[in-house]
């Protein structure tokens, strides 16, 4: 995993050809068989779940399951020939295989009371093909969250993406690890991480949604959508948005502690927090814009 | 011999093994095999006339795309088959002609790099 992400974009590229479309026919016939066996479509739709969470608990759940990897989608579709494929590929991926392969999970989970779907394909004799889920999912789910982490790394730190990919890739590895080791089997760890993913970074989402739409358009006065965070060889800009920074803050805090849909509170909050918070320190004449980039030109693989 | 030619060729082995499989699906006993078996036939039998295609209008990197699809589906199959649950009298030669098509477009793809095809650049 930490040498394809060490070639980059071109091994991701190939990796996502080769191992999805037999991804999604591994997954496809265990769902298929499974449900078969369990009594078919009529069991899904009247099966009672065997534990209960309420609404609020499951979409932020849910959010926090997906959130990250909403945030990290442009580092893969910025390679896209044009928007439009960009939005494409998107659409297609959000409304036809995420929902093909959660609600089959889904199914899976009522008709059996198994939350491990691998586990059924095992008691069908599926092994060789547990193997390959196992194997090749995480390797191409882990090269993309590799990749999107050595991005941020080299943003942070100025250092060559590869050499940040090895970096970032053996962290990870003594990270998940260490978590493997002292939590076993459990899936409770992973199920805190995706509750705190939840609550915490949709308010990311909230402060970039309002710099765009609002302070670009109507604060600068930025009109072309195009040009408001264009990168321009050469030109200066700046490292830290306070802004954006304290804006997040407080959405993340509302995340957290505000009843209610912690993802819905988190971006609203950090919406609106990051239009007042600009609005004012442009009116006071105050810099909320930090330190010094200077884009060198050219794309990042 | 000629890359294309010879891609053509394996492309026709692949479309008569996929006519082979879905003439053999009366004699599956097992009908989860079945419904699988079909569905591989169905999709060799497409890649098949899209390659045959590729193959005669000489478009390399597209015939290379082709047997990665091909590869990657035929191998999930087979991880599939090989469970005893689609245990059927039809299983060994389900298998065999699968396999010989996986091992057909791995000798392609060799032939194609060793031609200087870019076969990882899809």
């Amino acid at each position: 995993m930490i040498l394809s992400t060490y070639i980059g974009y071109r091994a991701l590229s190939f990796l996502s050809y080769f191992i999805l479309p037999q991804h999604v026919w591994l997954v496809a016939v265990g769902l298929l068989l499974a449900i078969s066996l369990h009594g078919g479509w009529g069991a899904v739709l009247t099966a009672v779940p065997k534990s209960h969470m309420t609404l609020t608990e499951a979409i932020t759940d849910t959010v926090g399951l997906y959130i990250a990897g909403s945030l990290i989608a442009p580092d893969i579709t910025r390679f896209a020939k044009r928007a439009k494929d960009a939005v494409i590929a998107w659409v297609l991926h959000m409304y036809v295989f995420y929902p093909f392969l959660i609600l089959g999970a889904v199914a899976i989970v009522l008709l059996t009371g198994s939350v491990i779907i691998t586990e059924d394909m095992l008691k069908l004799g599926m092994g060789v093909g547990v193997l390959l889920i196992i194997v090749l999912g995480q390797w191409i789910i882990n090269t993309v969250n590799l990749y999107s982490g050595s991005l941020s790394f080299t943003n942070a730190i100025p250092i060559r993406r590869d050499i940040s990919s090895i970096i970032v890739g053996i962290i990870g590895t003594l990270l998940a690890a260490y978590w493997g080791y002292t939590a076993g089997a459990s899936l409770a760890p992973f199920e805190s991480f995706i509750s705190l993913l939840g609550s915490l970074l949709p308010a990311a989402g909230g402060s970039v949604f309002a710099e765009f739409y609002i302070v670009r358009r109507y604060f600068d006065g930025i009109k072309d959508p195009y040009q408001r965070f264009k990168l321009e060889p050469g030109k200066e800009y700046s490292e830290v948005n306070l802004v954006g920074i304290l804006s997040f803050a407080a959405g993340a805090l509302a995340g957290f502690f505000v009843p209610g849909i912690a993802a819905i509170n988190a971006i609203l909050v950090a919406f609106f927090v990051h239009i007042i918070l600009a609005y004012v320190f442009k009116k006071a004449h105050i810099k909320y814009e930090f330190g010094k980039y200077v884009y060198r030109g050219g794309v990042v693989r | 011999m000629n890359f294309y030619r010879l891609s053509l060729y394996f492309f026709a082995i692949q479309l008569v093994f996929s006519i082979i499989l879905l003439g053999a699906l009366p004699f599956n006993s097992n009908t989860y095999a079945m419904y699988h078996t079909l569905a591989i036939s169905l999709f060799m039998l497409l890649t098949a006339a899209m390659g045959i295609y590729f193959s005669w209008k000489g478009q390399g990197s597209r015939i290379v795309a082709d047997a990665w699809l091909v590869i990657s589906i035929v191998t999930a199959y087979i991880a599939i088959n090989v469970s005893p649950f689609f245990n059927s009298p039809m299983k060994p030669l389900e298998i065999a002609l699968t396999s010989i098509v996986t091992v057909i477009w791995i000798v392609d793809l060799y032939l194609a790099w060793r031609m200087k095809l870019p076969i990882l650049k899809l």
